[in-house]
């Protein structure tokens, strides 16, 4: 394909034979680029720049007809659709609207559930044997009927599974042939779109534990192709082909690296509706203290964590920060899953990102080893087979809730009297990855090593690196990157033994979206752990716009907001375009061990329910909130005494 | 899914009988049987009957029925088969959208599953057909100096302009010119870029207005979502023409989408020609919602 993409490398060669030459930095020293970028010999200043020039931005999160639930809600987009809507091009939706990305993605992993993974295609199409069910048969005659009683299918369905009360009759089962055809064409749809270079299409799956409506669910991805990826099949939850417990999927990546050589990994999301069980500190499926042996083999096969997507967002909760004025963002805290089991107050620390890390660093200091030693990626989990997290084009949760002057009338998801209400849905998120380049095995790679971060939605950029030596003349610098991988390392790493009695300093920079709102700040939240082990977290604003100062509250002022929501515009007149520091930790103690992040705030801009409403010209209720504020989370940088 | 089913159609056997089928349907609903069988009220349980029942038997079960088996699987096909009759007669096939969404998908799955694989004559006239679709758009390489908003404030227009003039009056390139701007996060650099890449990093604006710059001098200033920019197009790669064989796979893609859609729409239009339709607009619009919008848009 054409070399478009390929490293500035070229571009430099290019341009000096074209006799204009233009150089910045001095050339960094070679050898000072560390092992994962090994540097290279070169007459230009920024040849030996191998390391990740460039941030793809992509969707490691998507159902299609092909997951049991999506199908019942209606989405009748197949893998191929998905792959193709990804990629840039016009489709029909499932509900007949024509339906296109603002900006193609660069990558797309789909990831229909491994439970009964094309038992709706084979429902809907009405096979004989489903019909003879009467299940089944009711089932479909309610598909047929559409609207919500199509909606309640879905929500019977996922009950059902829930409960271990599936009809055996209806199930698609690993190692029959409906299971395999159905992961077949999965791996077909993803080898057919897969362009190195230009597209990259992973193979991969949900794995859904969900036992009493718990989500401990997890994504699988396979750095490989199809030739490998179809030597086994998709791991179940369902007892004795499966398993609800992470331990069981993680023996089963181990084999599938064994038998085949490949590599694959892990993905958690919605810890917000774990109800207390997605980092615990106790085993939960033994009460037991965990071993080495868990730590070990999380860390090992769970490198990300998903920290934003359509139901509700993972970062913070303000009730495990309150003095946090941004942890209230889109949450969900009703109660687990299927609502069937409400929310307490103590769950909450077990269930999002940021106290997820602070439990890791705990453990580590029981097992010697952290588990919780995830990265941060934003996904869609949509189950409308359309990657959408743009709040002027948000396809929604399920194809039960696309875009439509009644959506908001009906709840998302309903049981007694809880409720997830359309409007609730989180127009989020992204996974943007640094990677050499645009193909599976760099993408993965870059995966692997954490080198990603979250957005809700928006491709702002952004750099994190962590080191003993930056200085603020650094964020000076033309070139910060070639700074940041010189002296330190990136978003995802360890912070290199300590040199000095200094504390360690940050370099964090961050380039607005070109298409959404300027920038309010960068923060870093940093979390410890006292010398008796207890954790402990703080907020700190680092870079911001304007000439705002920090108030005697400890805070900064907000930044303004010019968000017209009947219209549903807003001026970039507030704000910053390029936001860039150097923070050194002014509260540092060498002997406790702490963890790093960057937040990257946006100004406030429409929230998709105001385009919504301005689209089709309707007022929604009033509690509906109609203005949010983006983000972007880093993968963190931990430091070990 | 259609596709999951689509593929085991795919095999070529399952082809021929699926052919043969559909031809003999058409054959039958055209009135050219030579038995009408729903009139005469006979149920003949043949070789071809038995043979279907017990093949389907041994599908389920991995062996072939017993004789007793056999007995009782002829005796539901004829009662299914009088009662499915009657059934028919009545007509109550006709407000049952199970049975109509699932006669419409048989009928379609037929004409999907009778495709023949694409040949490479048809892939090469499916190339040249839809060749602006495989065109390699322009592309160009270009470097910029960035100015922040931000950081200048109302100077920033006066600031670009005077590193213009400058730039202008020099009789050579100099080099690092991107520093006599301000440091910008994303490259000074871009080799051989299209006015899409570039719109997704910069912004529609500033692509448009690159790709009508005078290549080999100092333009601009230019507007982006970040401030204001000058660039300099080193290097313009003309939109061309790919060989077949570099896009053969894409091809075949769009290929086998649209001659699956063709077909679908090819049976409907050859079908419906015949009817003639009639909708009262007055009850589409006593039945619906009305916003001043009307439908989505994207």
């Amino acid at each position: 394909m054409r070399p478009s993409k390929l490293a500035t490398t070229l571009s430099l060669l290019t341009i000096l034979g074209t006799g204009v030459s233009f150089a910045q930095d001095p050339v960094p020293p070679p050898e000072a680029l560390e092992g994962a970028f090994p540097a290279q010999k070169h007459f230009s200043p920024y040849a030996g720049r191998n390391f990740p020039t460039q941030v793809y931005w992509g969707d490691t999160h998507l159902h299609t007809g092909m997951s049991m639930d999506a199908g019942a809600f209606g989405a009748r987009l197949s893998p191929e659709d998905a792959y193709r809507f990804a990629r840039g091009e016009e489709l029909t939706s499932s509900t007949g609207l024509q339906v296109r990305l603002g900006r193609p993605l660069d990558f797309l992993v789909v990831a229909d559930h491994s439970d009964n993974m094309g038992f709706f295609p084979r429902l809907y199409a009405g096979e004989p044997d489903m019909l003879a069910d009467p299940t089944g048969r009711r089932w479909y005659d309610m598909i047929q009927e559409g609207g919500q009683a199509g909606v309640q299918v879905a929500i019977e369905v996922i009950q059902a599974f829930s409960d271990n009360e599936f009809p055996e009759a209806l199930a698609s089962l690993p190692g029959t042939p409906a299971y395999r055809s159905a992961w077949e064409e999965a791996i077909d749809a993803a080898e057919k779109y897969n362009d190195p270079g230009e597209f990259t299409a992973f193979i991969g799956y949900e794995w859904t534990s969900n036992t009493r409506g718990a989500n401990l669910h997890r994504v699988v991805i396979f750095r490989d192709d199809g030739h490998r990826a179809g030597m086994v099949e998709p791991y179940t939850t369902l007892r004795p082909l499966g398993s609800d417990n992470p331990r069981d999927l993680w023996r089963q990546l181990q084999a599938y690296e064994d038998k085949t050589g490949g590599q694959i990994l892990a993905l958690a999301h919605n810890g917000n509706l774990s109800n207390g069980i997605m980092f615990p500190m106790l085993d939960t499926f033994t009460g037991m203290a965990f071993d080495r042996e868990y730590a070990e083999t999380r860390a090992k096969w769970e490198p990300l964590y998903e920290a934003t997507q359509i139901k509700g967002d993972g970062e913070a909760h303000p009730y495990l920060s309150p003095t946090d004025e941004f942890a209230d963002y889109e949450t969900w805290d009703q109660g687990n899953l299927d609502l069937s089991e409400a929310k307490e107050n103590e769950m909450l620390q077990y269930e999002y990102a940021r106290t997820g890390l602070q439990i890791g660093l705990q453990l580590e200091r029981q097992l010697g080893v952290n588990p919780y030693k995830f990265g941060m990626i934003g996904s869609t989990d949509s189950h409308t087979g359309l990657a959408t997290a743009e709040e002027e084009n948000f396809f929604g949760k399920h194809s039960g809730t696309e875009p439509s002057p009644e959506r908001y009338k009906h709840p998302m998801a309903q049981l007694g009297d809880k409720k997830y209400e359309s409007w609730d849905m989180v127009g989020s998120g992204y996974a943007a990855v640094w990677a050499t380049e645009n193909t599976r095995e760099a993408i993965f790679d870059a995966m692997m090593r954490r080198e990603t971060y979250a957005t809700t939605g928006p491709r702002m950029l952004v750099r994190f690196f962590g080191g003993w030596e930056f200085t603020a003349e650094h964020a000076q610098s033309r070139l910060p990157a070639n700074v940041g991988y010189t002296k330190g390392v990136p978003m995802g790493g360890d912070l290199p033994a300590r040199s000095g009695n200094g504390a360690p300093t940050f370099l964090v920079a961050a380039l607005k979206d070109p298409f959404s709102g300027n920038l309010d700040r960068i923060q870093i939240v940093k979390g410890w752990l006292d010398s008796r082990g207890e954790r402990h977290e703080k907020v700190y604003d680092v870079a911001w716009s304007g000439d705002r100062q920090i108030g005697r509250d400890g805070k900064l002022p907000p930044v303004g907001n010019t968000v017209d929501v009947a219209n549903a515009t807003w001026a970039n007149t507030i704000g910053a375009p390029e936001l860039i520091t150097v923070w050194t930790d002014p509260d540092f103690d060498a002997s406790q061990s702490a963890v790093y992040y960057a937040r990257v705030i946006e100004i406030p801009t429409p929230r998709w329910t105001a385009y919504e409403a301005a689209r089709f010209n309707i007022t929604l209720p009033s509690e509906v909130p109609m203005i949010t504020q983006e983000r972007a989370y880093t993968s963190p940088i931990w430091y070990t005494p | 899914m259609r596709t999951t089913i689509a593929t085991s159609l795919r095999e070529p056997l399952v082809q021929f009988v699926a052919l043969g089928v559909a031809l003999f349907a058409l054959y039958g609903m055209l009135g050219g049987g030579d038995s009408d069988a729903t009139d005469e009220k006979r149920v003949d349980v043949t070789q071809a009957e038995i043979g279907w029942l017990s093949e389907r038997w041994s599908r389920q079960w991995q062996r072939p029925p017993t004789e007793a088996e056999l007995r009782g699987l002829v005796d539901d096909y004829v009662r299914e088969e009088v009662l499915y009759r009657e059934a028919l007669g009545m007509g109550l096939d006709r407000d049952d959208a199970v049975v109509r969404r699932r006669m419409v998908q048989k009928l379609e799955l037929l004409t999907e599953a009778v495709q023949a694989p694409a040949t490479e004559q048809q892939l090469q006239a499916h190339f040249q057909e839809n060749l602006d679709r495989y065109i390699i758009p322009e592309a160009r390489s270009f470097s910029h100096i960035y100015f922040n908003v931000d950081q200048r404030g109302d100077a920033v227009f006066s600031d670009a302009e005077r590193v213009l003039d400058r730039l202008r009056a020099l009789s050579q390139q100099p080099s690092r010119a991107p520093e006599r701007g301000d440091r910008f996060l994303l490259q000074y650099d871009y080799r051989l870029h299209t006015e899409a890449e570039v719109a997704r990093l910069f912004g529609s604006r500033f692509a448009e207005a690159l790709f009508e710059v005078e290549p080999d001098s100092w333009q601009g200033p230019i507007q982006s979502g970040y401030g204001l920019h000058l660039v300099y197009v080193s290097d313009v790669g003309a939109e061309a023409v790919p060989e077949f064989q570099q896009v053969r796979n894409r091809v075949l893609v769009d290929y086998e989408v649209k001659q699956r859609n063709d077909a679908k729409e090819a049976l409907y239009r050859g079908l419906s020609e015949s009817y003639e339709v009639t909708i009262d607009e007055e009850a589409v619009r006593a039945a619906s919602i009305q916003t001043e919008s009307g439908g989505a848009s994207r």
